[in-house]
């Protein structure tokens, strides 16, 4: 009797498991829907993105902005729009099984994401193998659009472009003849600052070269290696607190040498004074169009809601992506190979990043550029656009 | 949490009674029940189900957490033959799981322009594995347990350090650096596996082709694990020095465990890269290396046939957790068959869920006549048990705050469960159970990546307190 | 030579020593009595971390501090200390108690749950964003203006305090197993548990109140390493706990002396490491695996330990 109930718990659970998994499996039908997903009321598309692990605070903007579009644009359209999330956790092998849990999923004409370029190497022969047409919003590798990566987009400008503008601004206005550059091992960093190195280099500049451990929490030894006479650091972290970090402690020891970072010197978390950063958008708190969209978006998700560098771009992302979904979908179907299509034709005269977005046909927006900023006061201020 | 050990009686040794009750368990004699069949027969349903699987399925996703599956068996049962066969706790294990990864992607994409054939890079790499393996082993010779663990946990953060860094290295005699391994973004474009003109590249094909390197493996681990090495090794994890005392080469057996178990983690590596297309640091984290703990201990260690159904278990439910809805089922199916085995007599398991039922519809009612404003949140994902839950959890409009309070409370109760009996523990099983159900839809549900990892962690706490030989090991006894 | 240079890192790696020596005690103590590591350890130096934060914003820091700060500090380390102290005593009744005769492994493999299950509690609870302390911003910055400033070296206030602290608990703690009923105890414990036993001594009280002082160490070294570091986060204890262990093993593990020497043995030899050798900013988290390396192979009882005879 006893061995019997204990048998019928067992056979319980395992039914609880089959049930869920058959729910959990998404409808089976074939990647190619030569006729279409009919998408007349509701139309899904998925977001991918680094929700938890390690960088989970930029995942949590990358996630929130495009979630708040979409709440904005259900609200005043027909056309209601799903997404299907993935959580890649920062972790290649996850963004691999996600992105074939997408491409599986007939529903998903289009997908948001994936957060970072590892993530999105990963994701992509999937996504090439499906037709899936989707938008990075900050994968910044500047291969990825070399056409190997299926139908690939992103809001933000390649690393190369990056590259060019700090080098430019460093030799030609700050007048730095010997720089320091540290990354801090992370995709985002290295390629950076390779080519930066490479730029400075070829225009006779002299570079010390160094890198900082991700797991390293005190830089007073790394900032001792730094050569007399330095005039400028270049540290691209994806971490604001730890570039604080790094400034405070060079204050402390008494090196008083100027400061440059990343996109991530956006963010509240860095002010050291005077340090400089660059970042592909200007502060879109200074653009009076965008106040009404700011206010909603704190009103929706709360006071500390996250915005930094990451949250706009996703926006814009969401945006393109819904509008070119929109358009696929005004004849009552539309397959991913038509959303890709009107990807390359959707054009937002105006957007919260201030200035239009238009996707070149290797999926770059047009006229991408960078801005410099510079922490006076303790508030970024745009010194070059 | 089980009962304690039976009362022995007049005249019998403590120990022979416990092992009684050890034979008359409920999994081993599942196990015994499974034995009775010929083993041609088990061996053949095995292959029939996994052969109809991918032609009874046709989502390429649920294929792709098939592979998934058969390459943490393999991970799990290289590391089943190192902890449960030797009882050398390795924690640098993924090392070589990174290593085989990363041998086949130089070997085989356009990172140094070398595309050779996989018949030919695939033993070098399970025999470089080996080698690997003897190495980190070396100084397991004369460390104890504890020690080897920090030192191959070391060697596992050293792996990534360098394979992440490994983009700008100048070999002597070398001018200018060499991009080994393109840093922290990786080698992609990795060539798929060929095997003379028949080239695997897709999902199915890779399912059949892990499915035979694990048959492969299984056979050839089931004649090492009978053969004089296997019994050599068990004789080392139960006691070293007796094992020594009795001529057996001690140092050389622990080499050897770490030989095999990294050529098998080598050789999955390879299957992996293959399989993802290219290959990252990030694929090799600590988190990888626990879940793959938690299911060869979940399994039992020692029993291959255990930590196979482990990795099922473990695998299928954290797939399943990524969607809302059906997370909601596996929760409460798995809280419910957890009550079902631990709670004797069934009345008093019915007297409790009743009572969680009726407790739950109470406090649902105060809090959203008391609080309408704050408790009006929707459960996730919708569906049959979300509309059921709805009516029952209290969903709060704002649940961070008050779900992570309520989750440093589930945490003490739990704790303070265990330590009380009887019952005062039958009685305040209901609020917990309510009070999990209520972190559960408020703050775990919402946050399925980091619930994954929050589970893995109480699984392997849990299991090493209740149930140390997990499903279907041997429960050992060590004589101090 | 560069003399300002070579201050300046042992300066640095005099306050890293100080840290890595508190974390190791804790690992040294509980080793000495179980002869059971404790991965969890690191962890409750995060906890400690944490919990001097928020009493830190909670009383107003770094801007706008209600009480004194020489108060504040003290409210943050007796916190942090308490707090610890209690979590280190629960990780031990939960954690290693039920396991404490089972095989060697059990009690291991326990402990990594534990430490995985802690580090992702905090993950939930806490969130995933690097919290700062921004002691910079504390007074003005007073605490990183004053101090020592010469044309050598750099010390700054905020640094002096944590070496001095960290020297008056570590006196403190000799002071405690050598002459206290308690410490006595705990040595008789790790000499020979069923001895002590014997000997009328409760066991259990013990190793609790053993784990208690240990984690509450480990938990003011959290908050000291916020203080000076600034940089609080979920995964702070993993690297941090690994060098308290590898400290705690290079000074000899189960020697109280040992583990102060070890920490500051590892904190200077991985300050030297990162400014002289070639990309030894890169490897910084590799040099102190290297030397545990060598230990292991020469001196296996590290410099102050004694040589573990296992009796049957």
């Amino acid at each position: 009797m006893k061995m019997r109930l204990t048998a019928l718990g067992v056979i319980v659970a395992t039914a609880a498991l089959i049930a869920a998994s058959v729910q959990a499996a998404p409808s089976a039908r074939a990647i190619s829907t030569a006729g279409g997903v009919s998408c007349g009321k509701t139309a899904t598309i998925g977001y991918m993105g680094p929700t938890t692990g390690a960088v989970a605070s930029i995942g949590a903007e990358l996630r929130a902005w495009p979630l708040f579009y979409l709440s904005q644009w259900n609200a005043t359209h027909k056309l209601q729009i799903k997404v299907v999330e993935g959580d890649d956790q920062f972790d290649p092998s996850q963004a691999s099984t996600i992105a074939q849990q997408f491409v599986s999923n007939s529903k998903i004409l289009g997908v948001l994401g994936p957060g970072s370029s590892p993530e999105v190497v990963a994701a992509a022969p999937l996504f090439k193998r499906g037709g899936m047409p989707y938008i990075a919003a900050t994968a910044t590798r500047s291969t990825l659009t070399d056409g190997s990566n299926g139908h690939f987009f992103r809001i933000a400008p390649p690393d190369s472009v990056q590259a060019q503008t700090t080098s430019d601004y460093l030799t030609r206005v700050m007048k730095a003849g010997k720089v320091a550059i540290f990354d801090d091992q992370s995709a985002y960093s290295q390629p950076l600052a390779d080519a930066v190195q490479q730029l400075l280099q070829a225009k006779g500049v002299s570079v010390f070269r160094s890198s900082v451990s991700p797991t390293a929490s005190d830089y007073s030894a790394t900032i001792n290696t730094i050569p007399n006479g330095t005039q400028v650091v270049y540290l691209p972290f994806t971490n604001p607190a730890k570039m604080q970090l790094f400034g405070s402690q060079m204050t402390e020891q008494g090196k008083k040498i100027a400061m440059f970072a990343g996109d991530s010197g956006y963010s509240t978390d860095f002010h050291i004074e005077k340090a400089y950063f660059s970042t592909f958008a200007p502060d879109i708190r200074d653009i009076p169009a965008d106040k009404a969209i700011i206010n909603a978006y704190f009103k929706k998700n709360g006071a500390n809601a996250p915005l930094t560098t990451y949250g706009p771009p996703a926006y814009v992302a969401a945006q393109m992506m819904i509008s070119a979904v929109a358009k696929a979908c005004t004849d009552g179907t539309a397959t991913r190979a038509e959303v890709y299509k009107d990807l390359l034709k959707v054009k937002l005269p105006t957007s919260i990043l201030g200035h239009s977005i238009q996707f070149t046909p290797k999926g770059e927006v047009v006229g991408a550029r960078f801005v410099i900023f510079q922490i006076q006061d303790g508030k970024p201020h745009v010194v070059q656009k | 949490m089980p009962d304690s050990t039976p009362d022995p009686g007049i005249g019998r040794d403590e120990w022979v009674a416990r092992e009684a009750t050890l034979r008359g368990d409920d999994a081993a004699r599942a196990e015994r029940l499974w034995r009775r069949l010929p083993p041609k027969w088990r061996f053949g349903a095995v292959v029939a189900a996994a052969v109809l699987f991918p032609v009874v399925v046709s989502s390429d996703y649920i294929i792709r957490v098939g592979v998934n599956t058969l390459i943490f068996a393999l991970l799990a049962l290289g590391l089943n033959l190192v902890v449960g066969w030797a009882g050398l706790l390795d924690l640098g294990y993924v090392a070589f799981f990174g290593f085989g990864g990363y041998a086949y992607a130089l070997l085989s994409s356009n990172q140094f322009h070398l595309h050779w054939p996989t018949v030919a890079t695939i033993p070098l790499i399970v025999l470089a594995s080996a080698l690997l393996g003897m190495l980190i082993g070396w100084p397991s010779r004369r460390l104890l347990g504890d020690y080897l663990a920090i030192l191959t946990l070391f060697f596992a953060q050293a792996f990534v350090t360098l394979v992440s860094n490994a983009n700008r290295i100048t070999p002597p005699g070398h001018k200018g650096a060499v991009n080994f391994t393109n840093g922290p973004n990786g080698i992609s474009g990795v060539d798929n596996i060929h095997l003379g003109s028949l080239t695997v590249h897709t999902v199915r094909g890779y399912f059949y082709l892990t499915f035979v390197v694990f048959v492969v493996i299984v056979a050839a681990l089931y004649s090492l694990n009978n053969s004089r090495t296997g019994r050599a090794w068990r004789a080392l994890r139960e006691d070293p020095l007796a094992a020594q005392l009795m001529g057996m080469p001690v140092n050389r057996l622990k080499l050897l465990a770490f030989a095999f178990g990294a050529a098998i983690a080598g050789l999955t590596g390879t299957i992996f890269v293959a399989l993802q297309v290219g290959v990252f640091p990030g694929n090799f984290d600590i988190a990888l290396l626990i879940t793959i703990y938690a299911m060869v201990i979940l399994g039992g260690a020692g029993s291959m046939t255990g930590v196979v159904l482990g990795v099922v278990t473990v695998n299928v439910v954290l797939e399943i957790l990524r969607t809302p809805d059906p997370a909601r089922w596996v929760f409460y199916g798995l809280v419910v068959a957890a009550l079902f085995t631990w709670m004797r007599p069934y009345r008093r398991l019915a007297l409790v869920l009743g009572g969680t039922v009726a407790f739950g519809l109470l406090a649902h009612f105060l809090a959203t006549s008391l609080a309408p404003a704050a408790t009006r949140g929707a459960p996730l994902g919708g569906g049959v048990l979300g509309h059921l839950t709805n009516h029952w959890v209290i969903l709060l409009t704002n649940p961070t705050t008050v779900g992570n309070i309520a989750y440093g409370c589930l945490l003490l109760a739990i704790g303070f469960l265990t330590q009380i009996k009887g019952f005062w523990r039958s009685v305040l099983i209901v609020p917990t159970l309510y009070l999990a159900a209520f972190v559960w839809e408020n703050r775990l549900v919402t946050n399925p990546s980091i619930a994954r990892l929050i589970i893995v962690g109480a699984l392997l706490v849990t299991l090493m307190n209740a149930r140390p030989q997990g499903l279907l090991g041997t429960s050992r006894i060590e004589i101090a | 030579m560069d003399w300002s240079k070579l201050a300046q890192l042992t300066v640095d790696g005099t306050t890293l020593g100080c840290m890595y020596a508190l974390i190791a005690l804790g690992y040294s103590m509980v080793y000495g009595i179980l002869k059971l590591l404790n991965f969890a350890h690191g962890d409750v130096f995060m906890i400690g971390a944490f919990i001097g934060l928020f009493v830190y914003t909670a009383l107003g820091g770094p801007l706008t501090p209600s009480i004194p700060i020489v108060l504040l500090l003290t409210a943050m380390f007796v916190a942090a200390a308490v707090g610890c102290g209690f979590l280190g005593v629960a990780i031990e009744r939960f954690g290693y108690r039920p396991l404490r005769n089972s095989a060697r492994i059990a009690p291991l493999i326990s402990a990594l749950g534990l430490s995985f299950l802690i580090q992702n509690s905090a993950l939930l609870v806490f969130g995933a964003s690097i919290r700062s302390y921004n002691t910079f911003e504390f007074d003005n910055g007073r605490f990183f203006t004053l101090g020592i400033h010469t044309n050598l070296v750099n010390v700054s206030l905020m640094r002096l305090i944590v070496i001095a602290s960290a020297a008056v608990l570590m006196v403190g703690l000799m002071a405690y197993i050598r002459y206290t009923a308690v410490g006595k105890a705990s040595r008789a414990v790790a000499f020979d548990r069923e001895a002590a036993e014997m000997m009328g001594i409760d066991v259990d009280r013990v190793i609790a109140t053993i784990f208690f002082v240990g984690s509450a160490l480990a938990g003011i070294a959290g908050v000291m390493f916020g203080l000076i570091f600034q940089n609080v986060f979920h995964y702070m204890g993993f690297i941090a706990g690994l060098k308290g262990f590898t400290a705690a093993v290079v000074g000899g593990i189960g020697s109280i002396p040992g583990a102060m020497l070890g920490g500051l043995f590892i904190g200077l030899v991985e300050s030297y490491a990162v400014g002289y050798l070639p990309q030894g900013s890169t490897f910084q988290d590799l040099w102190v695996f290297f030397i545990l390396i060598a230990m292991m192979l020469l001196r296996p009882t590290g410099f102050l330990g004694k040589a573990d005879i296992r009796r049957a």
